[in-house]
C-alpha cells in the first residue's frame, strides 16, 4: 500500500468519527448551522479524497451523501432522524469499505451493489426534481469516471503491430467507448458506431464488468466497452463522437509505447552471435546496415516459437527497422531484452513528445512554435479564465489585486507563447490607474481576436467546423481518466504520471503533531522503568562503600548524585507518561451512537450525559475500560432504565438520564455510569443468588442489602431473564470487575430502587510503574501495592483485644479486625513488637471495611515494575508478582485482596 | 535560478500530499496550510514571496475565497492562484474568479494537468 493511500485511510478515518459525532450532535440540535456546515465540509472532504483513486463504490456512495447533505444545508430537506440514520448507515458502509481496503488493498466488485443500494436510499431522501437533476449529473461524472483505459500490456501484441506499423502522421490514438447502458433505447447502434470509427487499425469489445449470471442479465442494456486503435486525425475522431463525448475517451498513443514485448520465457536463449552482429550493425553509421539486420532478425524468427518472449521481441524489432529504421536506440534496447527477458523501458525515448503529443518528430511538419498541442489549448484556457475574471463586478476592495494577478497570470501565458508583454503592462497600468478592469479586458479582446486566425491554421487543434466548446468535450473525459490509478503506473503515454511518494508521510502532514506507533512509546515506557528500578541501586551502593569499605566521602558523594538521577529520571518517567496519556473521550465518544442505536431498539427514549471527558489516563488504561463500559452501559440500558411508558407510571420523566462521568483523584481516575431506572432490588438478587447457588441459604438473612446488590459481581451471575440482544448473555459484571482488576482497579456499585443505579469504576492513572510499600515479617521482605495501604500505625500490644476469638483494636473510634501477616502466609511466628511495645499494623481495606494486618515493621516505599509470577507458580493467587530491588534482590509482592478475602 | 516556491491550501492532508508529491518531484518548493488563516499567516511570514497558490475552496476557519480577496489586498497580491474545486459548477467558478482567482481546476488532477498549468503560470521568468 503506497503511502498515499495509507494517508487516505488515516484521514478518512478521522472524518468518518467527526462525521458520525455530528451527526449525532445535530440529533439534539437540529438547526446548528454550523454544525450542518462543518458536517458538510467533513463529507465533502471525505469524497473529494476518495476521487484521488479508483474506488467508484466509496466515492459513489460519498457523492450521493453529500448532494444530501447539501439539499439539508441549502434547506431543501427537513434534517431527520430517519435521514441521520441513513447517514450513518452510509458511513458504517464506507467505513466497511477502509477495513476491505486496508486488508486487501482493494475493493471486492461485490461491494458495488450494496454502494448503490445506499446510494439510492440516500438520493430518495432528496426531492424528486432536485433527484433527478443530481442523478444525471452524477451519472455524467460516473459515466467519465468509469472509463478506465486498459493497460497497453492488456492489449493483444497483434493489434499493436497494426496499430504501430499503421500509425501516420496524424499520430494513434486509443478510442475507449463505453456507451451508455441505455443507448438501445435511444435508438443508438454502438457496435455500428465502433465498426465505423474513422481510421480504424483495430478494435474489440469486452465486458465492461464480470459477466453476471444469465438470468440476471439484462440483454437490453449494453453491457460492453469499445476499444479502438485509429490512426485518424483527432478532429475527425472527436467530430465523428461528437453526439456522444461522455462515453468516450480519446488518447493520444505515442507509436513508441506499444513496443512492448510479451510471451513465455522458458526458451532456448538467443544466439550471442547474432546479439553481437546486431549490436556491431547498429553501431555503425552505414545505412545499408539496417537492411542486413532485417534480413538478420527475419532468419531468427523462423526459429523461434511464436508464443515465446524472443520471437515477441523479434517481432517488435522488425516492425521498428521497417517502420522507424532510426529508432536504433530503442532497436538497441530490444536487443538487450532478448537476453534479460524484461521489457524495455523505452518510455524516455517518447517522453519528450510529451504525454497529449501524439504527432512523432519525423512527422510534426510545418508546426510554427515548439509549443506542444496541448499547452496551446491550456494557455488558451487560462487566457479565457483571465477573461472571466476581468468580467467581474469592479467595485470591490481587492480589484487591484484581482487586476494585478490577472496581469500576472497573463504575463506568464506571453512569456510561455514568447510575446511580447509590454502591450500588456501598459493596459494593466492603465487598468490600475482607472480602476476598471475595462482596459485589460479590451486589450485582451485584441489580443484573442489576433490569436484566433493562427489557431484555425493547426487543424488538429483548433477545426473551425467545432465550436470551442465541443473540442473540450472529449478532452475531459480523458483528464478524469488517467488520474486515479497510482498502484500500476498509469498507461505510459501520460506525461509525469509516475508519483513518487519517497518521503516521510510527516513532512508531508505540516502538522505539529506527531504520530508515533505505540510500540515505540512502549518501549520508551519499559526503559524508563527499568533505568527507575537501576537507579535504586545507588543508596545501596552508598551504603556498601560507608559501611563495608569505610569511604563515607565517596558514599554522599554517591547519594548527591543520586539525588541529582533520581530527579531526572522521575522527570522523565513523568513526562513519558505524559505522552501516553490519552483522554477519557476516546472511549467515551463511541457512547452517544452506541446508546442511540440500543435505545431506539429497545423503544426506550435516553438521554446521554457525558461529562470530564477531558480526564486522562494512560493509554493501556482507557483501552482496558473500554469493554467494561460497553458490558456497564448496555447493561444500563437493557435492565436499567425503564421504557417511557413505565417511567411515566413511575412518576418519572418519560426519557431516562444516563450519566457517564470522568474525574480524576490524585493518582486514580473515577468513571461513574450513573442511570436513573428502577434501580437493583436487594431481594431479587438474593434469591436469584440462592437459586444459582452462588450464597447458602444460612446467609440469606444476614447480609446487608449493599451485599446483597454486590453479589452481581459473583461470577455466574445474571439478572436478565431474558437473554437480550444487548446484554444477559450469560457474562456478567464479574467479568467487568476482573477486567478492571487486571489493571489493578476496583468497581463499586450502588442502587437504590425505584431510584437508579450507580457504578463507580476506580483506575490507576498509569501502570507501569507500581508504588509498593516494603514491610518485613519473620526476617523476610513482603512488598505490599500501596494503592491497597489506608494507613501504617503502630498499635501498641496493650491495646489489641479479642473479641469473639478475633483479634481487634480500635482505631478512631472504630472497631478494626487484626490478622497476622504471618498466619496469613502460613508463618509460625508471632509478629514482633518494637521497643515501645507496639506492633506495625498496615491498614488496609477489604471492600469498605479497613482490616488492619499486622507485621513486624514497616520499610520504605520503592517504585517497582512488577512481573507476574513465570509458568506454574503464576497460579499461586496470594502474589501479585515479583519486582527486582536496587540491591538485586527480589521481592515478593502480596495480593493482599486475595489473601484477605 | 532559485526554485518557484507554491503554497498548497487544503484542509484534507491527502490532497495536500497528493498536490505536494507530484509538485516537489517536479523541482517545485511546495509549502502547505490546513485553511486560508494559515495561508495568510504563512504568506505574510515568509520572506520569499510565493510564486503560486493552489486553493481548496471549501476549508473550516478561513474559505478559499476569503483567502484570496484577502491575499488580493495585501502588498505583494498578484500572485497567481488556482482554485481547486471538487465540484465542476459554474457558481462556484463565478465566485472563484469574482474573489480573484486565475484558474479552476477540478480534483481530482491528473498529476500531468496540475504540472502543465502550473507551469504555464510560471512561465514568466522573473518575479513581478
Amino acid at each position: 500500500m503506497n503511502q498515499l493511500l495509507r494517508q487516505f485511510l488515516l484521514e478518512g478515518r478521522d472524518l468518518l468519527q467527526s462525521i458520525g459525532e455530528k451527526l449525532i450532535a445535530l440529533e439534539s440540535t437540529p438547526d446548528s448551522q454550523e454544525l450542518m456546515t462543518e458536517l458538510f465540509r467533513a463529507v465533502h472532504t471525505l469524497k473529494g479524497n476518495s476521487g484521488l483513486f479508483q474506488f467508484p463504490e466509496m466515492t459513489h456512495v460519498l457523492h450521493a451523501c453529500e448532494d444530501l447533505m447539501d439539499a439539508v444545508r441549502d434547506h431543501r430537506v427537513a434534517y431527520s432522524q430517519e435521514l441521520a440514520d441513513r447517514l450513518l448507515e452510509a458511513m458504517d458502509f464506507v467505513s466497511l469499505l477502509f477495513d476491505n481496503i486496508e486488508k486487501e488493498g482493494g475493493l471486492d466488485p461485490a461491494q458495488s451493489e450494496p454502494a448503490a443500494k445506499i446510494s439510492s436510499s440516500l438520493r430518495d431522501l432528496i426531492p424528486a426534481a432536485e433527484e433527478a437533476r443530481k442523478e444525471r449529473q452524477a451519472a455524467g461524472t460516473l459515466a467519465a469516471q468509469d472509463i478506465i483505459l486498459p493497460a497497453i500490456s492488456d492489449l493483444p501484441e497483434e493489434a499493436r503491430l497494426t496499430a504501430f506499423r499503421a500509425a501516420g502522421d496524424n499520430g494513434l490514438h486509443l478510442i475507449v467507448y463505453r456507451p451508455d447502458k441505455e443507448c438501445f433505447f435511444k435508438g443508438e447502434d454502438p457496435f455500428f458506431q465502433a465498426r465505423n470509427v474513422p481510421g480504424l487499425l483495430w478494435g474489440r469489445a469486452v465486458a465492461r464488468s464480470a459477466w453476471p449470471p444469465l438470468a440476471k442479465m439484462d440483454c437490453y442494456r449494453c453491457q460492453l466497452d469499445f476499444h479502438v486503435f485509429s490512426n485518424a486525425p483527432r478532429a475527425e475522431i472527436v467530430e465523428y463522437f461528437r453526439y456522444v463525448p461522455d462515453e468516450v475517451s480519446i488518447t493520444p498513443i505515442s507509436p513508441m509505447a506499444l513496443v512492448l514485448p510479451q510471451g513465455h520465457q522458458n526458451e532456448v536463449p538467443v544466439s550471442r552471435d547474432f546479439i553481437a552482429e546486431a549490436n556491431r550493425i547498429l553501431e555503425s553509421t552505414a545505412n545499408t546496415g539496417v537492411g542486413v539486420l532485417k534480413a538478420l532478425v527475419q532468419k531468427q524468427i523462423e526459429l523461434f516459437p511464436a508464443g515465446g518472449w524472443i520471437s515477441s521481441v523479434l517481432r517488435w524489432l522488425l516492425a521498428l527497422i521497417e517502420v522507424r529504421p532510426n529508432e536504433r536506440e530503442a532497436m538497441r534496447r530490444l536487443i538487450c531484452s532478448l537476453k534479460t527477458f524484461t521489457a524495455p523501458d523505452l518510455s524516455d525515448l517518447y517522453a519528450d513528445h510529451g504525454a497529449a503529443e501524439p504527432v512523432p518528430k519525423a512527422s510534426m511538419g510545418p508546426v510554427q512554435s515548439k509549443l506542444a498541442e496541448a499547452d496551446r489549448i491550456r494557455i488558451d484556457e487560462i487566457i479565457d479564465a483571465q477573461a472571466e475574471v476581468l468580467a467581474q463586478d469592479d467595485r470591490v476592495p481587492w480589484l487591484s489585486g484581482r487586476l494585478e494577478s490577472v496581469g500576472a497570470s497573463l504575463a506568464a501565458c506571453l512569456s510561455a507563447l514568447g510575446e511580447d508583454p509590454l502591450e500588456l503592462e501598459e493596459a494593466l497600468a492603465e487598468a490600475l490607474e482607472a480602476k476598471s478592469a475595462r482596459p485589460l479586458r479590451d486589450w485582451l479582446t485584441t489580443f484573442r481576436e489576433k490569436r484566433a486566425p493562427a489557431l484555425a491554421q493547426q487543424p488538429a487543434a483548433m477545426p473551425d467546423v467545432v465550436p470551442r466548446k465541443e473540442v473540450q468535450h472529449p478532452a475531459e473525459p480523458s483528464k478524469v481518466l488517467q488520474t486515479p490509478s497510482f498502484e500500476h503506473s498509469s498507461t505510459s503515454a501520460s506525461e509525469a504520471s509516475e508519483v513518487k511518494f519517497g518521503r516521510r508521510a510527516e513532512d508531508a502532514l505540516g502538522s505539529k503533531v506527531l504520530k508515533v506507533d505505540q510500540a515505540k512509546i512502549d518501549r520508551l515506557m519499559n526503559l524508563i522503568g527499568e533505568m527507575v528500578v537501576a537507579k535504586n541501586a545507588l543508596p545501596y551502593l552508598a551504603d556498601r562503600a560507608e559501611k563495608l569499605y569505610g569511604v563515607r566521602k565517596l558514599s554522599r558523594e554517591i547519594k548527591t548524585q543520586y539525588a541529582v538521577i533520581n530527579r531526572i529520571a522521575e522527570e522523565m518517567q513523568d513526562a513519558i507518561m505524559q505522552v501516553r496519556m490519552i483522554p477519557v473521550s476516546f472511549v467515551f465518544q463511541r457512547f452517544p451512537r452506541l446508546v442511540r442505536d440500543i435505545s431506539r431498539k429497545l423503544g426506550k427514549e435516553v438521554e446521554l450525559v457525558l461529562q470530564g471527558e477531558e480526564t486522562e489516563a494512560d493509554k493501556n488504561i482507557i483501552e482496558v475500560l473500554a469493554d467494561p463500559l460497553i458490558h456497564i452501559v448496555r447493561n444500563s440500558l437493557d435492565h436499567g432504565l425503564e421504557t417511557p411508558d413505565e417511567r411515566i407510571a413511575a412518576g418519572k420523566s418519560p426519557t431516562g438520564r444516563l450519566v457517564l462521568a470522568a474525574r480524576q483523584e490524585s493518582d486514580r481516575v473515577f468513571i461513574e455510569i450513573t442511570d436513573d431506572g428502577r434501580g437493583i432490588d436487594p431481594v431479587v438478587v438474593k434469591r436469584k443468588a440462592y437459586e444459582k447457588g452462588i450464597i447458602a441459604e444460612d446467609r440469606l438473612d444476614k447480609i446487608s442489602d449493599q451485599e446483597a446488590i454486590n453479589l452481581v459481581f459473583a461470577a455466574g451471575f445474571s439478572t436478565a431473564e431474558a437473554v437480550s440482544e444487548f446484554s444477559g448473555r450469560g457474562v456478567g459484571l464479574d467479568v467487568v470487575r476482573s477486567a478492571l482488576e487486571k489493571v489493578r482497579g476496583s468497581v463499586q456499585l450502588t442502587s437504590e430502587v425505584g431510584k437508579g443505579t450507580r457504578l463507580t469504576l476506580t483506575l490507576p492513572l498509569s501502570m507501569v510503574v507500581t508504588k509498593v510499600m516494603i514491610v518485613e515479617s519473620d526476617r523476610q521482605i513482603f512488598g505490599v501495592p500501596m494503592e491497597l495501604v489506608v494507613e501504617t500505625v503502630r498499635v501498641p500490644r496493650s491495646e489489641i483485644r479479642t473479641i469473639k476469638k478475633r483479634q481487634t483494636t480500635v482505631l478512631r473510634g472504630r472497631i478494626v479486625p487484626l490478622i497476622t501477616l504471618n498466619k496469613l502466609l502460613g508463618i509460625a511466628a508471632e509478629p514482633i513488637a518494637n521497643d515501645d511495645d507496639e506492633i506495625a499494623t498496615l491498614v488496609v481495606k477489604k471492600g469498605s471495611e479497613p482490616v488492619g494486618i499486622l507485621v513486624d515493621n514497616f520499610r520504605e516505599t520503592v517504585d517497582v515494575i512488577l512481573k507476574p509470577l513465570p509458568g506454574e507458580l503464576s497460579k499461586l493467587s496470594f502474589y501479585a508478582g515479583t519486582a527486582i530491588l536496587g540491591d538485586g534482590s527480589v521481592l515478593m509482592v502480596l495480593n493482599l485482596k486475595e489473601l484477605i478475602r | 535560478m532559485s526554485k518557484k516556491r507554491i503554497l498548497v491550501i487544503d484542509d484534507a492532508a491527502t490532497v495536500r500530499m497528493y498536490h505536494r508529491s507530484i509538485l516537489e518531484d517536479a523541482g517545485y518548493e511546495v509549502t502547505e496550510a490546513m485553511n486560508g488563516l494559515e495561508a495568510l499567516e504563512k504568506t505574510l511570514a515568509t520572506k520569499e514571496a510565493f510564486d503560486l497558490y493552489l486553493v481548496d475552496i471549501n476549508m473550516p476557519k478561513m474559505d478559499g475565497y476569503s483567502f484570496l480577496r484577502e491575499l488580493r489586498q495585501q502588498p505583494i497580491r498578484q500572485t497567481p492562484a488556482i482554485i481547486v474545486s471538487t465540484e465542476e459548477q459554474s457558481r462556484d467558478k463565478v465566485c472563484a474568479f469574482e474573489a480573484g482567482a486565475n484558474f479552476y481546476l477540478v480534483k481530482p488532477i491528473k498529476p500531468g494537468d496540475l504540472l502543465a498549468y502550473v507551469r504555464l503560470l510560471l512561465a514568466r521568468g522573473g518575479k513581478a
